[in-house]
């Protein structure tokens, strides 16, 4: 009943809210899934500890290194365990930012008072019972700040300082595994004792790591504490602000670059002796690119995120200009730029981001590129290589100068073409992108013929390949599975695909638009209610 | 910045001097990071040479023969031999003969060796009828005050007996200027793990760390793939804390046992040991540079024990000075030394276990060697044992002759081997007096 109650909740929510006149159907039955413990990742922890400390801080820069699961690091943190090395870095790092409690900045905004003695256990309370509530998205218990209080106690009393005291104590908080790990043993649901639903305080994280990539603000805290982050109404109010929140840009900047797997441009290099206009500033500025395009569709157009792949407006700097043939930002930096109507490319596919990211260093793949678009975009799953296969293509020669003539290889070996015939043809269609993402009508002298199919619906070339893609019906239904995997930290269950694809239905039906989905997802049962281990 | 940090927390919860600014850390490159940088120096000295050939005195001291060293040499080719006590780490070992002194005493000798050991600086005047002091910087200096690690101070430890008189022999910040050395391990214990402060108070940040980690895993919600992380995450801590942060319980009590005890014959060479195992933690830590570790005064007067059997002072017996019925079932004094030297030896094997369970003894360089090279005061033929790759550049599982060359190339040698480079990106070839020609020992070299 819940459910339906949001349902109306819904119908009241003015520009958010669906189409008047059409009911949105009840989700559908799910059983909830266990929750995960999740590990912040380099980017939360960092992005919280600035929260913490202010924008004066200086950030620790060696932590033990995120994990990838499924392609989404968001899975990994689900799964990252912590060595002895990563103890250490953690430490190391709390200790280098406790010290930073000498600027005065810093120290004003985690001090509150002043102390009356060098031992002040009031005011050493004050201080860390609030730095440890904002920490830990939570209020620390009794026994956990007695051992706060006592440890900056016993400290300043070596040191002859409160504020050195008052370090070990912040050291402390960080080290804690409530701020480390996002902790989510969830409540019983008052409405139906037989299930558990996210605690106030917890959904304060879910929601917070989610749409900003940073612990809750003071907010957002006071509703957790208020109980109102469990109570629909007050629950969707905190959304909607948490959407209009400016910070929201760099968390869904921070969604997807998981989500198409950008990060993997941090390791990418090219050889500059094949590819002239590659430099290491390549990867930077394509990235950049892709995100400035997400950004214009979710937040300043709030349009059909499909348009992503038929778009020839990209936003570009003079490398990417150069890159594109197109006519270079008149400042500094990024500019939007509309691509030519016959220059072959359009949207993300024509984007260096992906060109690059799926490219071998000297040529092209059209391996690694079919399998991202089914894989990423389509939540297919390939199957690996069989152990021991020679993968390699052949050299180009005077019979087969072009890449669709050398991966026959793949396609006319029966234990290859299996898979090969998946992935292959629709990297084929990106043939006229080099390595580097620079446009090409040839290769060693000979017309690429771009043509191909995917799924049995034929494109002509790279222009034609996105609006299959586009069109495909696999593609929406992925974007959903992929937030939902990175709101959640894990992939949806069996009993949850129903409901995956009710939120898809009403993702096609509200036009597409990504902040509609985010702000749907989050106020899913299945992101505030949890099953048994 | 990171181990700097941590340690100055640690200094500064020990209620002493700090050796680090705070504000180092808010200045990005202010501070390197630990773990990348030179490899650490340990020296182990003792006193009054080796009993190596020397005139009518036999060679019980080095292997029979120059070149391969494996444990089966050592063990078996060399039984009696006192370097068959390192058997164990001979393919990490370089053995050294054929350095000298590049100078003269002023009057001295002991003395005068211990100037120039790890300076290879000239001695200074007479500071009395018997003491100088050397006119250069040591090679540990050299090394401590390029790094921020300790604040730019090497590690300085004394055991053995002290007569309020030509103590410390080792360590100078620059000429005349003699380091004191640390007698007590418990002392430097405390003031570098933070033992009774620091420690105390890290174990209370762990607690809470642990604390709530067992909150966690008693919770019944979690599944079983999330607790195994849980557990995985409290040994970590546990075993970080082993490894860095405390020596274990027993082992903290065994030092507070011998606090003070490190001038006592019967207890010295326990109290090195406890040095030992310090020297281990701290190198693990990145807490040092480099180390030195002085055994016995610039004499060394010790009566050590051997097999249950109390022998003459050291130094005495080294110079042949013990007749008669002190001998006891000695043939002469020359076996006294070598035993003597085989328990410095141990001692030394002791150090070297050490480093190498706490993972340190391969990129570390640590080094065995005497002020003088024989009872006779001689300051050719100074005993090197070296243990450790270093950066690669050291020959390991190998004695060799050094062709009589000045001991200033071999302490070049050692610099380069620790990862110091000129400005230019060159090997350190020059130390000690500007006079001394300087260059690599290119017999220490693997290539």
């Amino acid at each position: 009943m819940r459910v339906l109650a949001l349902a109306a909740l819904l119908a009241c929510q003015g520009s958010q809210d669906p189409p008047a006149g059409v009911p949105r159907s009840d989700p559908p039955s799910f059983a909830p899934a266990p929750p995960t413990l999740r590990r912040l990742t380099t980017e939360q922890y960092r992005n919280s500890v600035r929260d913490l400390f202010g924008e004066s801080v200086i950030l620790p820069t060696e932590l033990e290194p995120d994990l990838q699961s499924d392609g989404l690091y968001a899975e990994g943190a689900a799964l990252a365990g912590l060595s002895a090395l990563g103890v250490e870095q953690y430490e190391d790092a709390a200790y280098d930012l406790a010290i930073q409690m000498v600027d005065p900045a810093i120290h004003d905004r985690l001090v509150p008072c002043t102390p009356s003695a060098t031992v002040d256990p009031t005011c050493a309370e004050q201080a860390l019972s609030a730095f440890a509530r904002r920490a830990w998205r939570r209020a620390p218990n009794a026994a956990e700040l007695e051992v706060l209080v006592r440890l900056a106690g016993d400290s300043a009393e070596v040191q002859d300082s409160f504020d050195l005291g008052l370090q070990y104590g912040v050291a402390a908080v960080l080290q804690a595994p409530a701020f480390l790990y996002r902790v989510e043993l969830g409540e019983p649901d008052p409405a139906d004792p037989s299930l558990r639903r996210y605690s106030s305080w917890e959904m304060a994280s879910r929601l917070s790591y989610f749409f900003l990539g940073t612990l809750p603000d003071d907010e957002l805290l006071a509703a957790a504490e208020a109980g109102e982050l469990v109570d629909d109404a007050l629950l969707a109010v905190q959304v909607d602000r948490l959407l209009a929140d400016p910070r929201a840009r760099d968390g869904v900047r921070a969604i997807f670059s998981d989500v198409l797997g950008l990060a993997g441009l941090d390791a990418i290099a090219k050889d500059p002796l094949i590819f002239l206009q590659w430099s290491a500033d390549l990867p930077i500025s394509a990235r950049a690119e892709t995100l400035a395009g997400i950004e214009d569709v979710v937040f300043d157009r709030d349009v059909d995120w499909r348009e992503l792949l038929l778009t020839r407006r990209t936003f570009v700097d003079r490398q990417l200009a150069q890159l594109y043939a197109v006519p270079a930002p008149l400042a500094e930096g990024f500019g939007a730029v509309e691509l030519p109507a016959n220059g072959g490319r359009r949207g993300f596919l024509g984007q260096a981001s992906f060109l690059v990211l799926e490219s071998h260093p000297t040529t092209t793949s059209v391996t690694r590129r079919g399998l991202y678009i089914r894989e990423r975009l389509l939540c297919q799953t390939m199957p690996d290589p069989p152990a021991g296969l020679n993968t390699s293509i052949p050299e180009p020669s005077e019979d087969a100068p072009t890449m669709r003539d050398r991966v026959d290889v793949h396609l006319s070996v029966p234990e290859c073409a299996g898979c090969h015939q998946l992935m292959d043809p629709i990297g084929l269609g990106l043939e006229n992108f080099d390595a580097v993402g620079s446009w090409r009508a040839t290769e060693n002298d000979v017309v690429i013929d771009p043509s191909g199919d995917l799924d049995g619906t034929p494109f002509a070339d790279a222009w034609d390949l996105a609006g299959v893609v586009h069109d495909h019906p696999g593609l929406s239904p992925c974007l959903v599975e992929r937030l939902f995997d990175v709101a959640t930290g894990r992939q949806p269950t069996d009993a949850e695909q129903d409901l995956l694809a009710w939120h898809a239905e009403g993702f096609a039906d509200e036009g597409y638009r990504v902040r509609w989905l985010l702000r749907d997802l989050v106020l899913s049962p299945a992101f505030r209610t949890m099953g048994a281990p | 910045m990171s181990a700097l940090s941590r340690r100055a927390f640690l200094t500064a919860a020990s209620g002493l001097a700090l050796p680090l600014p705070f504000l180092a850390s808010l200045h990005p490159g202010c501070a390197t990071d630990a773990p990348t940088g030179p490899h650490p120096l340990v020296i182990v000295r003792a006193a009054s040479g080796v009993a190596q050939q020397d005139g009518l005195a036999p060679e019980l001291f080095w292997p029979h023969a120059l070149g391969k060293l494996t444990p089966r040499i050592l063990r078996d080719d060399n039984a009696d031999r006192v370097v068959s006590e390192l058997a164990d780490h001979a393919s990490r070992l370089l053995m050294v003969r054929g350095t000298r002194f590049p100078f003269g005493a002023s009057r001295e000798l002991h003395a005068g060796g211990g100037n120039q050991l790890l300076t290879a600086a000239r001695c200074g005047p007479l500071t009395d009828t018997v003491m100088t002091y050397a006119l250069g910087e040591s090679i540990d200096n050299w090394i401590a005050r390029r790094s921020e690690v300790n604040g730019g101070e090497p590690l300085t430890l004394y055991a053995g007996r002290r007569d309020n008189y030509g103590e410390e022999v080792l360590s100078y910040r620059g000429p005349l200027q003699l380091r004191g050395a640390e007698s007590d391990p418990y002392a430097v214990y405390q003031r570098l793990i933070g033992a009774g402060g620091g420690t105390t108070l890290r174990g209370s940040v762990n607690d809470l760390v642990l604390d709530q980690l067992a909150a966690l895993l008693a919770e019944p919600r979690l599944s079983e793939a999330d607790r195994q992380r849980l557990e995985l995450h409290t040994d970590s801590v546990r075993d970080f804390e082993v490894l860095c942060s405390r020596v274990d319980a027993g082992k903290e009590a065994e030092l507070a046992d011998f606090a003070g005890m490190s001038e006592d014959d019967d207890t010295s060479l326990d109290v090195a040991r406890l040095h030992c195992d310090l020297i281990a933690i701290v190198l693990r830590c990145q807490q040092a540079r480099a180390v030195t570790l002085q055994i016995g005064d610039r004499l060394d007067r010790c009566r050590y024990t051997v097999n249950g059997v109390k022998l003459p002072q050291y130094h005495e017996l080294t110079h042949g000075l013990v007749q008669g019925g002190a001998l006891g079932a000695y043939p002469s004094t020359v076996e006294m030394h070598a035993d003597v030297n085989r328990l410095h030896l141990q001692l030394f094997k002791y150090l070297l276990d050490r480093l190498a369970e706490n993972h340190t003894l391969d990129t570390a360089v640590t080094v065995f060697t005497s002020d003088v090279s024989t009872g006779s005061h001689r300051y050719d033929q100074i005993p090197w044992i070296i243990a450790g790759a270093g950066d690669g550049t050291l020959l390991q599982g190998a004695y060799v002759d050094a062709g009589d060359r000045t001991h200033d190339r071999l302490l070049a040698t050692l610099l380069t081997a620790t990862g110091h480079r000129t400005a230019a990106g060159d090997p350190i070839e020059q130390f000690g007096d500007p006079s001394l020609r300087g260059g690599l020992l290119h017999a220490m070299l693997s290539s």
